[in-house]
């Protein structure tokens, strides 16, 4: 029996209504087709290649061409991008506000991304704040939380945190778990804070939607945090009963929402830290190998467990 | 053959449906409730996540096993170690069929790792004796055993639990052959190129119903996965320094070269014609990464030099694309042309928009942009008033 088959006997049966066998039936035959992903992806591909090449043109270019060369043209963009979503956007509200159109979130992206790029060479050729660059990012990092809140624009809010860890000097670009003790510190504090941001605007009801891109961010940050603690160094000291709360924290959280990604961060993190405090001085390598087995599989039958109690698909 | 009956793996297919269509507001709520449970079977299932986790702590579990008995067996021999890693890989797999068979489980993470697992330990196991029987050409004759051997064991698993990337790992292992076997740079591309497109001659040349949503669906992802291998291999641009880089120069004539730059263009062309005659997104897909490939490695093909603003006529170029195509659609009767619709109709249309907003997280150009983090030729600047000395 094909889905065709059973949206035919669910039709006859009375299950669903005519119309909802009508709306169904091109999409399972592919009558229908939405590119809208695919539009989507182009558009955002466009957009980073763009603002990549702005900032590679700048970089190399600003001696030969002078900075109005370069600046003239970004800030008639930046300029154009803000007004034109600015005409554009709908009324406030604190709840989801479907975008005007397809290209509405892109083109404030890419003026963001401009005004990134700009920022930064600014700061580059003039060194306003010289020392002081990076109030730059706490400065960049607010106007991108207020334009994401405004437009309701996701890219902008990932810009916004992500400039905000900058900040901080917690660099997400690569994963570098071995950082010193006040980059560690830094990191846990940023997490603290962009979870913290998230619950409360979730709570408050602004953008409610927005709260998991706070939290795979903060969960990301503060456990990689704790785990750094617990890696280095000859004894963990606190980060290991952090790392462990922490994880527990997050595995209990993402179980009772059901968001089984935050389940695996704290399962993934706290594996290591654990595997890390229970092997610290043992150097046999079998009886490294033979507590890989036992404690993997011991995790194994604790996700079943918990796939078959509260993440199964029936 | 297969573990699972035809009539299970449909309504599981059907429930997937189900859930999608009630998430996109398709069917109400208390509906799409009712539909799931009257299609429930026995067969257990989770979400992606989990399966993921559980996929990896798999693997964990087996590498650490297959370690230690390594380990507590102290093997010397090649030989003794190939039949070992043919063991574990067997015994890997016939846990898999056991986890299946006693759990009744669906894509659960454990079976599907232990299956691949198999093969890979399967495929590996040739390796030891190969290069202590050939000595200098014992690796490529290696190689070549691991990767028939794999190909077997990955068709194998394809048609056991109908993994679909088993049936790719398959095409991945039977192309790489020629590469083994030394005929010369080009010959070893063009065969390699060749099976790649015969499994999508045979992937397409399969039987559907025209009605069969699910098998049409899985038959269009291993032809979209066959054009891109073979695209692999003949961009001889697309991954500089690499792969490719032995096949370029004085053993390469210009009739290969040009051969294969006409081939990128032809294959994307090829996939999006099929996918828009098909109506299938993976086909579509596939035809729009790999033109895309091909206009990011054009100039490298035509050995044109590269200018730092090419990214952003790229950008440029993709917007228009994107763009013009959603005009173009919309403008059609019903905001639609041909069934083509520029417009988010399931709620998973939206899926690529959400990673890749929760990937621009991972860039802050402000800070990039900054002093410390500018390339050589930008530094200096910070202390050069203006910025003016670094480079000069």
């Amino acid at each position: 029996m094909t889905t065709l088959d059973a949206l035919e006997r669910w039709r006859t049966d009375g299950t669903i209504t005519e119309a909802q066998h009508a709306a169904l039936v091109p999409l399972v035959s592919r009558a229908r087709t939405s590119l809208f992903a695919e539009l989507n992806v182009l558009l955002y591909l466009g957009v980073l290649a763009f603002a990549g090449g702005l900032a590679w043109t700048a970089s190399v270019y600003s001696d030969t061409w002078g900075d109005l060369a370069i600046l003239l043209p970004a800030t008639a963009l930046l300029v154009g991008c803000f007004a034109w979503c600015a005409r554009h956007v709908p009324p406030y509200a604190h709840t989801q506000v479907p975008a005007p159109g397809l290209v509405f979130d892109y083109v404030l992206y890419l003026g963001c991304l401009v005004f990134a790029v700009e920022l930064g060479y600014l700061e580059y050729r003039f060194h306003l704040l010289q020392a002081q660059w990076d109030y730059y990012l706490l400065a960049s990092s607010a106007l991108y939380f207020i334009v994401a809140y405004r437009f309701d624009n996701r890219f902008v809010l990932s810009l916004g945190i992500a400039t905000l860890g900058g900040w901080f000097g917690v660099r997400f670009s690569r994963f570098d778990l071995f950082v010193s003790e006040t980059v560690r510190v830094t990191t846990l504090a940023y997490g603290v804070l962009v979870a913290g941001l998230g619950v409360g605007l979730h709570r408050a009801g602004i953008k409610p939607h927005f709260v998991e891109t706070y939290l795979h961010v903060a969960a990301n940050a503060a456990l990689g945090a704790l785990l750094s603690g617990v890696l280095v160094g000859a004894s963990s000291g606190l980060w290991f009963p952090g790392l462990v709360i922490g994880c527990a924290a997050v595995i209990a959280a993402g179980t009772r929402c059901r968001r089984f990604a935050f389940v695996l961060y704290g399962v993934g993190y706290g594996y290591l830290g654990v595997s890390r405090e229970v092997l610290r001085g043992i150097n046999d390598f079998t009886l490294v190998l033979f507590y890989v087995v036992v404690s993997a599989g011991a995790v194994v039958v604790g996700l079943i467990i918990l796939a078959q109690r509260f993440g199964r698909e029936k | 053959m297969s573990r699972y009956s035809e009539a299970d793996e449909q309504r599981i297919h059907l429930q997937t449906q189900v859930r999608a269509w009630t998430r996109s507001g398709l069917l109400g709520l208390e509906q799409g409730q009712a539909l799931e449970a009257s299609l429930q079977g026995d067969l257990k299932r989770t979400g992606l996540m989990l399966r993921l986790g559980l996929a990896l702590f798999t693997g964990i579990v087996l590498v650490a096993a297959v370690g230690l008995s390594f380990m507590l067996t102290d093997l010397r021999s090649e030989k003794a170690v190939a039949v070992m890693l043919a063991i574990f890989g067997v015994l890997s797999m016939l846990a898999a069929d056991w986890v299946v068979t006693a759990f009744k489980v669906y894509r659960h993470g454990v079976e599907e790792m232990l299956a691949m697992a198999g093969v890979g330990l399967l495929a590996l196991s040739p390796l030891p004796m190969t290069s202590g029987l050939f000595s200098s050409s014992g690796e490529s004759i290696g190689f070549a055993w691991a990767g028939a051997t794999g190909c077997a064991a990955s068709l194998w698993v394809y048609r056991r639990f109908g993994f679909l990337y088993a049936a790719i790992a398959a095409m991945a292992c039977a192309a790489n052959l020629p590469l083994q076997l030394g005929h010369g740079a080009v010959l070893q591309r063009v065969l390699t190129a060749v099976i790649w497109l015969a499994a999508f001659a045979v992937a397409r040349a399969q039987r559907v119903e025209p009605h069969d949503d699910r098998r049409g669906a899985e038959r269009a992802l291993l032809q979209a996965a066959a054009l891109l291998g073979a695209y692999l291999y003949l961009n001889l641009h697309l991954i500089p320094g690499l792969m490719f880089v032995f096949a370029r120069g004085a053993a390469m004539g210009p009739s290969f070269y040009w051969g294969t730059y006409a081939c990128i263009w032809l294959l994307p062309a090829a996939a999006l014609w099929l996918g828009v005659h098909d109506r299938e997104r993976w086909l579509i897909d596939a035809g729009l990464t790999m033109a895309l490939a091909t206009v990011i490695t054009n100039k490298s093909y035509l050995g044109w030099p590269r200018h730092p603003w090419d990214p952003m006529l790229l950008g440029v170029l993709l917007a228009v694309v994107a763009l013009g195509v959603r005009r173009w659609l919309a403008s059609g009767p019903g905001g639609e042309r041909a069934g083509f619709a520029p417009v988010q109709i399931l709620e998973s249309d939206l899926l690529a928009i959400r990673v890749a907003g929760l990937a621009s997280a991972a860039m802050h150009p402000t800070a990039a942009a900054q002093p410390q983090a500018q390339p050589e030729s930008f530094g200096g600047g910070r202390s050069g008033g203006g910025g003016a000395s670094g480079s000069f």
